[in-house]
């Protein structure tokens, strides 16, 4: 009787000893998705859905800003009005400092891109609708790479995506980023079909390889890619107005420069930024249109205007258009010095009723005036650039098109870029490019830039 | 598989039988315990059996009665806080019944006072560690603390309390010897009447100052708390325990007549804090050397660069400048009423609490006046006094037998709290924002940046929280060598929180979609923490000097939080859900965590003076990788009580000496989903229609397993002249190996920001000292004084390969102290043009961060007081507080200076250091350093003083009551010293449950209350 008791105690402990380790360590992780959930034709397309938000997130997600607000920032074309340090701005670039997930986010792009294709050509069956997808994903990735090249420094890592023991990850120039650029370009209109929905991303793969090309100092092909006859002996030129627009929503991914700017003045467009900017305010230009009244930023000093147009978070960003490519047919022309084409190619979209619709301009006659051949060669090329900068205002083209005014038309930086006293105290720095972030580290591969010139 | 755990427990328990052998029921010791002269009876005084676990509590007449106790010869102890124990030795015959009564004389400090520790409770002279107890019965009557934290604050040699904010409703961290976990939480684990609780963020909080789950514990219900300072005392904890584990005990019933108590608070709450002016150089850019017409912000340093000209010099405050300060003094309110007594059959203790607290915060009269007009109506109470605060706590806990051989005690507590915050720390349209960094002049917005104060503070933030935390505990004794536990307990949390603002109300900017458009984010949470606690305990004499005592016991912990965020913006005018808003979303968030774990202890007691402890636990964690193994965590722990060996020599001046020494294991799970590896949903816009999309979340980590601490404690304890001087030293290292970082991955590998990884180590290394001295103690004037204080150093000692990041600021870098301050230094700057103001050119500033400091204390100490007038009728208490060897970043100046209203940016009679620190951070050439901002952080705060009178029976008798206090208290009186130049040295917005650092940015000052408090006893 005396032993019952204390074994009557250890039943009571075994009431939990007893029970199994599922039993008594089982928890629920709905908010997980485990990796095999979506091995199913839903499943690889939901991660196609998941890269095509990751290239929204990049280009001009809500998340700590898009490349395009980057760009804008390093560039001449957006002016800091957070509090804190202004490192892009500045041009003395801090990988640590808010913002600096450029780099992030131009990773993700690439590789959820990747993982994307993977799945589709694992679990999609195979069909047109395959193609068209896995051709659109190629298309982006080629935008991405081109956006990376032009906004990083030298020698920056691409991974392998091996997500079961990932790799260090390769390191490529920013030329051998261009070249992959090209060769995904090719990979889409590879797979993708000539007509109807796939026709809309075959423009967009040529248009990306054209920049790739313009970017490597192809003038010539990449008027040729963008041109009739640049996708097969019977296509047809890219169309001045067509568009490829990224959308966004009010919700789970919100424009970015619609949060960042219009809601929150946080960055506003720059004037004469750093005495080498363009007049993007001032000119009045139609393609650039912001308030006429400023109000005080978010650090509560700069005096911040409104860019119109985003109306609210879903608004759509243009990535890329028919006037890029008439912009590449004009840029090539003036390197072949043919300077009627090059004017025509930059008066065709001035003219396009389409291109002004789309891209709410007036549609009165002296919205947008023809251009007229400024006389000698250095103004003909600042011309074409203003003309760039105008159409692709927080378009992310900005900092790949300065650089290539100091690496292709041997300006000197102090010519091109923001220099002298910056507006908030200092003096600019000498950055032209981004560098990965400071996590990057982490891949052992990498030791930092190989440089960072133009 | 079944558990191999089972086995282990049916081997350990079924073998007591075995060893102990038979014994039989005993006898009956009774009796009474007085205090010393005044012959009043002393309620809750331990009447222990020395060399077993059986004992009881006196009732509130003093007696007590201990039922089956062992026949022979025993040693009878009683002990309780504030008095010197006495112990006798009795005979005990079986079914016999021995009257013995005590007379217990006061005393500073006890050896033998009653610890709680895993296995139960335990004299604190067999407990190889220091335990700090707090006996908040009767602090809370004279401190009138808002939280217990404040309780803590300045009196524990090595706990530190870290103030956040100084908002009504928020919360202070709790370090415990410092920082151990580089990623992981640094709060100690806190166990309420057996169910496990912490000091985690509270659910669902839209509030960016930090309110933690343990702000709404009431201090009024708490009997005492006992502090496990490391994994050398609180092993036993497991998992949870490596930042040690605070042990509270409510109140509890004793056995006579209902007593009742009742008291009262009323007093102010106010900000103290003298803010900076905010200053405006004006005048107009020189443009190929000809001024222009435009006014501009003209920096001093431009002027010297012949940038500008300057024109004016104009400044303003909006938080101080009386028609536009959003602060006034506010009142705070608290009434109680408790009901405690029983009998042999039932115990019980009731109380009833409601306590109100209008914090600062208030709509200058000119911004109601505005807002009147505009709306047509004035601003409701709500958006003109923001931040309030309101608790109902309800207490119930009554004791009652079962049978003749166990009794069950039921604990229940609920809180019902209403906390309304303003709209202010992080967000750029909040209240700190657009004052701190406004321009220095009356802008359009009364002196704001950009919206106006009216505006921000009809951003409505509210939470609720109904909380219920209860146990049940049955202690069973089937003989009288064996005693069993079992606690089954509850803490859940059903809060309800959300962030507000009506159409046409509310910031312009800065939260929803531009304009007064509405909205409203909203989240629910059920916040649940499940304990399981079953132990035995086996007492037996093996020789006649060596006792011993064997537990075993078995824990299970579930830890769950369902939470549902729902977010409404443009909202059609009246309208107060997010159902009509023109823009909605919704989410889910669950997260489930559990722990098993199981242990063991072995007691060795020689002649109730040398004391040995063993002990090991295992514990298993739904958290931890699959690849992980069982994690150990092994104590070893002795004291010796020197002075009550016979060859020990007899000093009149030393009445007491015991060394204690102990070494132990303890661990921090990692969170709940950081093994594993998975897919993140969301939403993409493809065509118009918002489409699922998955990507990869994180690649998890099999390997994952607990980050474990080992600690080493040494030290003794003296208490001298007559006990009226007593000593504690320690002195403490504790080494994390195994420490959970969350390693960011590389971003091209594209596969999730970061993975949880075992890879660093840290180490905590320090002393701690406290002295209570008794100074005085004649019929007139008493003085009593305490003085504790530490010395922690902090270092981590290894982080893998891990690229620590070079943030400047807080940064951790192997070989320093975690969150440590770094940045390139300004290493000299001179005013070479003499010119009186400083540019770029004149600074030169080091080409590699540096390190300045650390963020937490080195050196902390307390000091208090206590002075009793006319026979104790009057008592004065007073603490000081000091902490000091550490730095802040100061990040409200350096944020000013870079928005260009500080005056090193605007005004040349700025001191030439000031100037550098502004000059340097805004300038890219010279790396942005914020280091001219990194500031010494010491200071001596006058914490608390109390003022009590206790009335005379007679006059107490005139509102029929037994007795009767008034008391005068203060808390946060102010500033003796420091060497921090901003405007509050414990405000700090950085400080977070995992770390952080020290950042007076986005954080309000300290509030100072003064409160008048009535306790009458029936």
């Amino acid at each position: 009787m005396r032993r019952r008791t204390p074994l009557l105690a250890a039943a009571a402990l075994l009431t939990l000893g007893a029970c199994n380790r599922e039993q008594l360590l089982g928890v629920d992780t709905p908010d997980q998705i485990r990796p095999e959930d979506a091995a199913s034709p839903n499943g690889a397309a939901a991660v196609r859905a998941g890269a095509l938000r990751d290239f929204a997130q990049f280009y001009g997600g809500t998340t700590s800003v898009g490349v395009n607000v980057y760009v804008g920032l390093l560039g001449d074309e957006l002016i800091n009005a957070r509090p804190g340090a202004d490192h892009i701005d500045v041009r003395a670039f801090n990988e640590n400092t808010f913002p600096a997930a450029a780099w992030n986010k131009f990773s993700d792009s690439y590789t959820q891109a990747i993982r994307a294709v993977r799945s589709l050509n694992e679990f999609a069956p195979a069909s047109a609708a395959r193609s068209r997808d896995i051709g659109q994903l190629y298309a982006l990735q080629s935008i991405t790479l081109n956006i990376g090249g032009e906004l990083f420094c030298n020698g920056v890592p691409l991974a392998s995506v091996n997500d079961a023991a990932p790799e260090a990850a390769t390191l490529v120039s920013t030329q051998q980023l261009y070249q992959r650029a090209i060769a995904q370009a090719d990979s889409a209109l590879g797979v993708l079909g000539a007509t109807g929905a796939d026709l809309n991303f075959r423009y967009l793969a040529r248009v990306a390889k054209a920049r790739a090309q313009l970017n490597l100092g192809l003038f010539d092909a990449a008027a040729a890619t963008v041109s009739a006859g640049g996708d097969g002996a019977a296509s047809a030129a890219v169309p001045t107005s067509w568009q490829y627009a990224v959308e966004y929503s009010q919700t789970t991914l919100v424009n970015t420069i619609f949060d960042w700017m219009v809601n929150t003045a946080n960055f506003g467009p720059s004037d004469r930024e750093g005495g080498n900017g363009l007049d993007f305010r001032s000119a009045r230009d139609p393609r650039v249109q912001t308030t006429t009244t400023s109000r005080l930023g978010q650090d509560g000093s700069t005096q911040v205007f409104t860019v119109l147009g985003y109306v609210n978070g879903s608004a759509p960003t243009t990535l890329v258009s028919g006037v890029t490519a008439r912009m590449i047919e004009a840029e090539a022309a003036l390197r072949r010095g043919d300077v009627a084409l090059w004017l025509s190619k930059l008066n065709e979209p001035r003219a396009d009723g389409a291109v002004r619709t789309l891209r709410n301009i007036p549609v009165a006659a002296d919205a947008l005036p023809p251009l007229t051949d400024p006389g000698s060669a250095d103004a003909r090329v600042n011309l074409l650039f203003r003309e760039r900068a105008f159409w692709f205002y927080l378009n992310a083209t900005r900092v790949g098109d300065l650089r290539r005014l100091q690496r292709q038309y041997n300006r000197p930086a102090t010519a091109v870029w923001p220099t002298g006293a910056y507006f908030k105290g200092g003096t600019y720095g000498t950055d032209v490019t981004l560098t990965p972030s400071f996590a990057e580290f982490n891949n052992t591969a990498y030791k930092g830039c190989t440089d960072r010139n133009p | 598989m079944r558990s191999k755990w089972g086995a282990i427990l049916v081997i350990a328990v079924g073998l007591l039988p075995a060893v102990v052998g038979a014994q039989d029921r005993g006898g009956t010791i009774r009796g009474r315990v007085v205090e010393t002269g005044t012959n009043t009876p002393l309620a809750a005084a331990q009447v222990i059996v020395t060399g077993t676990r059986q004992g009881g509590l006196t009732g509130t007449d003093g007696r007590f009665v201990l039922s089956g106790v062992t026949p022979g010869s025993v040693l009878i102890r009683v002990v309780r806080l504030g008095y010197q124990p006495v112990s006798k030795t009795v005979q005990v015959t079986t079914g016999g019944d021995v009257t013995v009564d005590f007379s217990l004389e006061a005393a500073v400090k006890t050896l033998d006072a009653i610890v709680t520790t895993a296995t139960g409770e335990q004299s604190r002279k067999s407990y190889g560690n220091v335990v700090a107890t707090l006996n908040l019965d009767s602090l809370a009557e004279k401190a009138a603390a808002t939280n217990v934290n404040e309780l803590l604050q300045g009196r524990v040699a090595g706990v530190q309390v870290i103030q956040g904010s100084g908002q009504t409703g928020t919360s202070s961290s709790i370090r415990i010897r410092g920082n151990s976990s580089l990623s992981l939480s640094n709060e100690p684990l806190i166990v309420v009447d057996g169910v496990r609780i912490d000091n985690s963020p509270a659910p669902g909080n839209f509030s960016t100052q930090r309110i933690n789950n343990f702000n709404g514990i009431n201090p009024e219900e708490i009997e005492s708390l006992d502090i496990l300072k490391g994994p050398s005392a609180s092993a036993l904890y497991g998992t949870a325990a490596a930042n040690g584990v605070l042990v509270i005990k409510t109140k509890r019933g004793r056995v006579g007549a209902t007593r009742w108590a009742t008291s009262a608070e009323y007093g102010n709450v106010s900000q103290p804090a003298q803010f900076f002016d905010n200053y405006r150089a004006w005048g107009r850019n020189l443009v190929g050397g000809v001024p222009g017409t435009a006014p501009v912000l003209c920096r001093i340093s431009d002027q010297s660069l012949g940038r500008c000209v300057r024109d004016s010099l104009t400044t303003f405050n909006p938080l101080m400048n009386p028609s536009t300060r959003p602060f006034a003094t506010q009142p705070r309110y608290q009434l109680g009423v408790n009901a405690s007594g029983g009998n042999e059959n039932l115990k019980y203790f009731f109380s009833v609490e409601r306590m109100g607290e209008t914090g600062p915060y208030e709509m200058p009269a000119a911004e109601i006046t505005r807002l009147t007009t505009l709306r047509g109506s004035r601003p409701r109470a709500e958006q003109i006094n923001p931040n309030q605060l309101s608790q109902t706590s309800l207490r119930g806990n009554f004791t009652f037998p079962l049978g003749k051989t166990a009794d069950m005690t039921v604990s229940t507590g609920y809180i019902d709290r209403s906390l309304l915050s303003p709209f202010d720390g992080g967000f750029f349209a909040g209240l700190s924002f657009q004052s701190y960094f406004a321009p220095g002049f009356r802008t359009a917005f009364n002196g704001n940046s950009a919206q106006h104060t009216g505006d921000i503070l009809s951003v409505t933030q509210s939470r609720r929280d109904q909380r219920i935390t209860g146990s049940t505990q049955l202690n069973w004794k089937p003989v009288s060598w064996l005693s069993n536990r079992a606690v089954v307990g509850l803490d859940q949390i059903a809060a309800y929180s959300f962030r507000f603002s009506r159409a046409n109300e509310g910031t312009v900017t800065g939260w929803g979609p531009p304009g007064q458009t509405g909205g409203k984010d909203a989240n629910r949470n059920t916040f649940s923490r499940y304990s399981v606690d079953l132990g035995s305990t086996a007492s037996f004499t093996l020789t006649p000097t060596i006792t011993s005592k064997t537990s075993v016991g078995a824990q299970w912990f579930k830890d769950t939080q369902y939470e549902t965020v729902v977010q409404g913006y443009t909202l059609p005018p009246g309208a107060q859900t997010p159902n009509s808003a023109s823009i909605r979303t919704s989410s889910e968030f669950t997260s489930e965590n559990a722990t098993f774990g199981a242990y063991v202890q072995q007691d060795l007691a020689w002649n109730d003076r040398l004391f040995l402890t063993g002990s090991v636990r295992t514990d298993q964690n739904s958290a931890f990788g699959r690849n992980a193994g069982n994690t150990l965590f092994p104590r070893l722990a002795l004291s010796y009580v020197l002075t009550e060996e016979s060859w020990f020599p007899q000093w009149s001046t030393l009445n007491n000496l015991r060394f204690r020494s102990a070494w132990g294991r303890a661990g921090v799970q990692p969170s709940t989903i950081a093994a594993l590896q998975f897919l993140t949903a969301n939403t993409v816009p493809l065509g118009g229609t918002e489409v699922g999309a998955l990507r990869l979340g994180a690649i998890g980590n099999s390997d994952l397993r607990p980050e474990v601490t080992t600690e080493t404690e040494t030290g003794f304890d003296a208490a001298l002249f007559n006990n009226r001087v007593n000593i504690e030293a320690t002195y403490f290292r504790k080494l994390s190996t195994d420490a959970l970082f969350q390693n960011p991955l590389p971003p091209s590998f594209g596969a999730g920001a970061s993975q949880w990884q075992n890879i660093a180590a840290v180490l905590n290394a320090g002393g701690e000292l406290s002295v209570d001295l008794q100074l005085l103690n004649r019929k007139w004037l008493t003085w009593s004084t305490r003085i504790n204080g530490s010395r922690i150093e902090n270092k981590l000692v290894d982080a893998g390969r891990a690229q620590l990041a070079v943030t400047q600021g807080a940064r951790n870098v192997v070989g320093y102290p975690m969150f440590g301050l770094w940045a390139r230094p300004i290493k000299s700057f001179a005013d070479a043009n003499n010119d009186g103001i400083l540019t770029e050119s004149e600074i030169v500033v080091g080409d590699t961060a540096e390190y300045k400091g650390p963020t937490l204390p080195v050196n902390e100490a307390g000091w208090s007081n206590t002075i009793g007038l006319f026979k104790n009728t009057v008592q004065i208490s007073t603490l000081m507080d000091y902490r000091g060897g550490h730095y802040n970043q100061w990040g409200f100046e350096n944020q000013r200076c870079i928005s260009g209203n500080c005056q090193g940016v605007n005004d040349r009679s700025a001191p030439l250091a000031d100037q550098a620190a502004a000059v340097t951070t805004t300038s890219a050439r010279l790396g942005n350093s914020v280091s001219g901002y990194f500031t010494p952080n010491d200071f001596i705060r006058f914490r608390e003083l109390s003022v009590a009178y206790t009335l005379p029976v007679a006059l107490a008798g005139k509102v029929k009551a037994r007795s009767a206090t008034v008391a005068l208290v203060g808390r946060n009186i102010g500033l003796i010293w420091t060497r921090f130049p901003g405007i509050d040295p414990e405000t700090n917005g950085a400080v977070a449950n995992n770390g952080g650092g020290n950042n007076d940015f986005f954080s309000a000052p300290l509030l100072r209350y003064w409160t008048l408090r009535v306790n009458l006893g029936y």
